[in-house]
Order: C-alpha cells, then sequence, then structure tokens
C-alpha cells in the first residue's frame, strides 16, 4: 500500500513502451496499441489495492494487453465492411501469417520470463555475451548465470509448447532458418 | 511438453551459448543415444534459440513516456470522478441528477484532498517546498517530484525526477521513501541530497547529516550512507558504489554551504557557478599556486568573491551581477 502512486508510475515508465510495441505486432498501428496499453493499465490500478502483494505485475499486464488486443482485432474483424472492389489480399512478399503470430508468442514469452532470467537470456542471446561476460556485466555468479539459461530455455519451451510444431514445420519448408 | 531434467538442459543452454566444452558435448551425444525422440527435443531448443536471437519485440515509432502518464493521470482522474448514476424512470432522473451533482462534488473532494497526486515543479528556478510532514525539499531548476496519495498519513513516498536537496523531519514509524528511476532512498530523519535526471546516467545520493539507505529494486544491492559520504549507482550494468572521494560540495546549491580545501581556482569557479547560476567568468589561465581553502555558510556571492578576490590578489571585472576574473596574482 506504501507508495502505491509511486510504485505504479515506476511501473507504467518501465513498461509502458515495451507494452505498446507488443500490442503494436497484434493491431498493427501504434495509436490503437497505445489505447489499449493505456486501458490495461487504467484496469491494473483500479485494482492495484486488492492486489496481493508479490502479484507479477509484467506477466498481468503481458496478459491483459494480449487479450485486448486479440479481441480488438477480432472486433475489427466483424465491421471491415466488404468492398468487392477492394479487398485485402495477404501479401505473399511479406512474412506469413504464421510467422508473425509466432514472433508475437515469442516476443510474448520473452516478456513472462522472470527478470533477472529475461536480462540474462537476452545478453546471451542478442548480445552474444559469453556466460562469464553476463556474470560480470550484472555482478552475479557464473553459477547463476549457467542456472537462468537454461531456466529461461525450459519456460520458453514450455510456453511455446504448441507453437513448436509451426516453428519445426516453417524450419523445414525453410522459411526461417 | 515436458523439459529434460536440470543437467541436460543446462547441456543444452551451453551448447545454444556456444560455452559447451568437449566432455559437455560427449555427455550430450550420450543422452541423444538414449532415446531418439531426444534429438527432436533438441530441435526444439535449437529452433527457440535461434528464433530469439533475431527477434527484438521492443523497437517501434517514437513513444513519449512523460506524455503517456500525464495521460495516464488525466484519465485516472477522470474516471474516479465520475459516479455511474442508473436511472430508469422520469422522477429518478432529477433526483440523480441532484444526486450526480452532489457524487462528483464530493469526488472531487475525495480525490484532490484524499488520493490527490501533488506533483512540485521547478520550472524556471531551484523552489523550496514543504511537504505535508513539515519536510523541507529544494527542488532543482527543471526537477519534478510527485508526492504519493495519502501522503504524511499511511506513508511518506515521493517520486523524483531531477534532483532535490531533503531536510526530512524524524518520524520512526513512517520512513521517507524516495523513488529515483530504479532505485530507492529511504531515511527516518536526515538531510541529504538525490540527483536523478533522466539523461544522465546514474543516481547520485550525498548526505549531509544522519543515516541513509540507498537501493536498487532491480539487483538489490544496498549501501548505507553516513554524514559526507556519497553513493552512486550507475544505470549502466547496474552497479552501486561509493567514491573514494566524495564531492563536498555536492549538496551546495541547496545549503549555501561550501567548503574548499586546496582547491585550484578552476574547480572554484566551477563550484561557485554550480550554487550561484553561472555568474563567474574565469579569463585565460592562473598559475598553479591559486589554491583555496576556506569555507563559506550561506554567504552572498558578492561576499564570497570579494573574500576570493583579496585572499588570492584577484582583478575581477564586475558587470552588473557577473564577475570576470581576469588575473590572479596568487603569491
Amino acid at each position: 500500500m506504501a507508495s502505491s502512486l509511486a510504485s505504479f508510475e515506476a511501473l507504467f515508465r518501465q513498461l509502458f513502451k515495451p507494452l505498446s510495441y507488443f500490442a503494436m505486432g497484434y493491431v498493427g498501428n501504434i495509436d490503437d496499441a497505445k489505447n489499449i496499453v493505456h486501458d490495461a493499465f487504467i484496469a491494473l490500478w483500479d485494482r492495484y489495492h486488492e492486489l496481493p502483494g508479490d502479484t507479477n505485475y509484467k506477466a498481468y499486464l503481458y496478459t491483459a494487453v494480449r487479450n485486448r488486443s486479440l479481441n480488438y482485432v477480432r472486433d475489427r474483424k466483424k465491421v471491415i465492411p466488404l468492398d468487392p472492389g477492394h479487398v485485402e489480399r495477404p501479401d505473399l512478399d511479406q512474412n506469413p501469417m504464421e510467422l508473425n503470430e509466432l514472433e508475437r508468442e515469442i516476443a510474448y514469452a520473452i516478456a513472462l520470463l522472470p527478470e533477472r532470467c529475461q536480462e540474462v537470456f537476452l545478453l546471451s542471446r542478442q548480445e552474444g555475451l559469453k556466460y562469464q561476460e553476463i556474470a560480470d556485466r550484472l555482478g552475479i555468479s557464473l553459477k547463476t548465470v549457467e542456472a537462468q539459461m537454461s531456466k529461461a530455455l525450459g519456460m520458453l519451451r514450455e510456453h511455446l509448447g504448441e507453437f513448436l510444431s509451426i516453428i519445426l514445420f516453417l524450419w523445414w519448408i525453410g522459411v526461417i532458418w | 511438453m515436458k523439459n529434460p531434467d536440470e543437467h541436460i538442459r543446462s547441456l543444452i543452454a551451453r551448447k545454444i551459448a556456444g560455452e559447451a566444452s568437449p566432455e559437455d558435448l560427449l555427455a550430450l551425444q550420450a543422452w541423444l543415444d538414449e532415446d531418439s525422440g531426444n534429438k527432436v527435443v533438441l530441435d526444439q531448443f535449437e529452433r527457440i534459440a535461434k528464433l530469439t536471437s533475431t527477434h527484438f519485440p521492443s523497437d517501434g515509432p517514437p513513444i513519449d513516456v512523460d506524455v503517456e502518464w500525464g495521460r495516464f493521470l488525466k484519465s485516472t482522474t477522470r474516471v474516479r470522478r465520475l459516479g455511474t448514476v442508473d436511472s430508469g424512470r422520469w422522477i429518478w432522473r432529477i433526483a440523480a441528477s441532484f444526486a450526480l451533482v452532489a457524487v462528483a462534488a464530493f469526488s472531487i473532494y475525495y480525490f484532490v484532498e484524499r488520493t490527490a497526486v501533488v506533483r512540485y515543479e521547478a520550472k524556471t528556478t531551484t523552489t523550496k517546498i514543504t511537504l505535508p510532514d513539515g519536510s523541507e525539499v529544494s527542488l532543482r531548476k527543471g526537477s519534478y517530484l510527485v508526492q504519493a496519495p495519502d501522503f504524511g498519513k499511511s506513508n511518506r513516498s515521493v517520486t523524483l525526477h531531477g534532483e532535490a536537496f531533503f531536510e526530512v523531519k524524524r518520524d520512526s514509524l513512517r520512513p521517507f521513501l524516495i523513488l529515483a528511476g530504479t532505485t530507492t532512498t529511504e531515511v527516518l530523519g536526515t538531510s541529504f541530497s538525490v540527483k536523478s535526471w533522466d539523461d544522465q546516467s546514474s543516481v547520485v545520493v550525498s548526505v549531509t547529516t544522519g543515516l541513509v539507505s540507498f537501493r536498487d529494486q532491480g539487483t538489490r544491492q544496498e549501501l548505507k550512507l553516513h554524514a559526507g559520504q556519497q553513493g552512486v549507482f550507475v544505470k549502466e550494468g547496474r552497479r552501486m558504489g561509493m567514491p573514494a572521494r566524495a564531492n563536498p560540495n555536492q549538496n551546495a546549491w541547496a545549503t549555501r554551504h561550501i567548503e574548499f580545501d586546496s582547491s585550484p581556482l578552476s574547480d572554484v569557479v566551477a563550484t561557485l557557478n554550480a550554487v550561484y547560476g553561472d555568474k563567474v567568468t574565469l579569463v585565460g589561465t592562473t598559475p598553479g599556486t591559486c589554491q583555496v581553502t576556506v569555507t563559506f555558510d550561506k554567504q552572498s556571492l558578492e561576499s564570497v568573491m570579494k573574500v576570493l578576490e583579496a585572499t588570492l590578489q584577484l582583478t575581477i571585472r564586475q558587470n552588473g551581477d557577473h564577475y570576470e576574473i581576469v588575473a590572479a596574482g596568487c603569491k
């Protein structure tokens, strides 16, 4: 309860941007994405005092934004007028539908990793740092780096469960490598 | 989707990170030979790893988080002020409109008085404010401070953007908390400053009196800082530490207490400019013997300059409230 607004502001400042880009992956434009993120934060703020102290707000917000984005896309689909002169065709030069969806799922799965776990994982995967370099950078032991890396991979595999077959399929047909 | 056990997972992780030793690879091969299904599992891990190395979810059109936070504050205010009044019949509508006015009036009172988000801003100059608990804050130009709802009742928390000097009223039951970036500074009653500009690479806490706890929420590091000490949190790499020699004049802009100990004239000028606002210029170079050891306590710039002029045999050209040091004897 103490410092509720201050801690909420810190949360907002930390996550507003990444959540907006995450939502943009679903809705396709930044303004609607930002609105969805705002709505999610407002809904969270209304319940902020009731939620238990150990709530994982990040996972909560990512899940809320994902659900709101999916609802938004679903509702939009219903009202798009089918003008025969202007039918949207999937652009075959662009990434296929499955790949976009996969990217979003991966972004979501990474976002749900515990903070330290995510940090270690991204330093390894995206900055290509060695275990020792990660340990030095974060001021943690080599053992912790090892443990977090293997935890991250395990969690990602669990989360991506059903998508793994798509991953392998796309890999086989040569869309990704 | 069952995961292989911890040992195998860490071997796979090592292989993916390019950290596997020949022994690791042998052990992994032995595991692969155990069951043909294990190859599929390894493939899955490697595909995941491959995909995560290329996809950054964190980029897109620019977003101004300050603006968005302002929008959030506005919309939550509106949400709280509007009570929904469900009205069925017209008689009730009249009653409801009275009720709505009453609800709105009460909500405004409730919101503003009880859960109001008070934001103090020092737009053009350093501003001194007194918080509801009696603590005093000097807020440096360009900084702002947000006071938590129910400040002084259930908590004493503020969020700082920029730089401020705090003289905290003692209250052993309710610690005073300052949130700045990912750091928290906690005190019971003391004076110190917190410097946390969004565009600077570190957060600095400088203690004038008493004891301060300076923490980083992310890494759970903590420093206990005593009078005269300084704690630095470097945002990149999230390291916390104490410089061997703290700058004694870090808080002089707020306290007007300045100490020089064999300080070269160029340092003296830099400090005076930080405290009194860019009013002194040093023209040309000065001899290395130009060192000053003196303490000023709440002096005007005019009297400070008089003392320096006499002790260092300075030649000063004064132009309005601006001082130009054109020569220094320094014998």
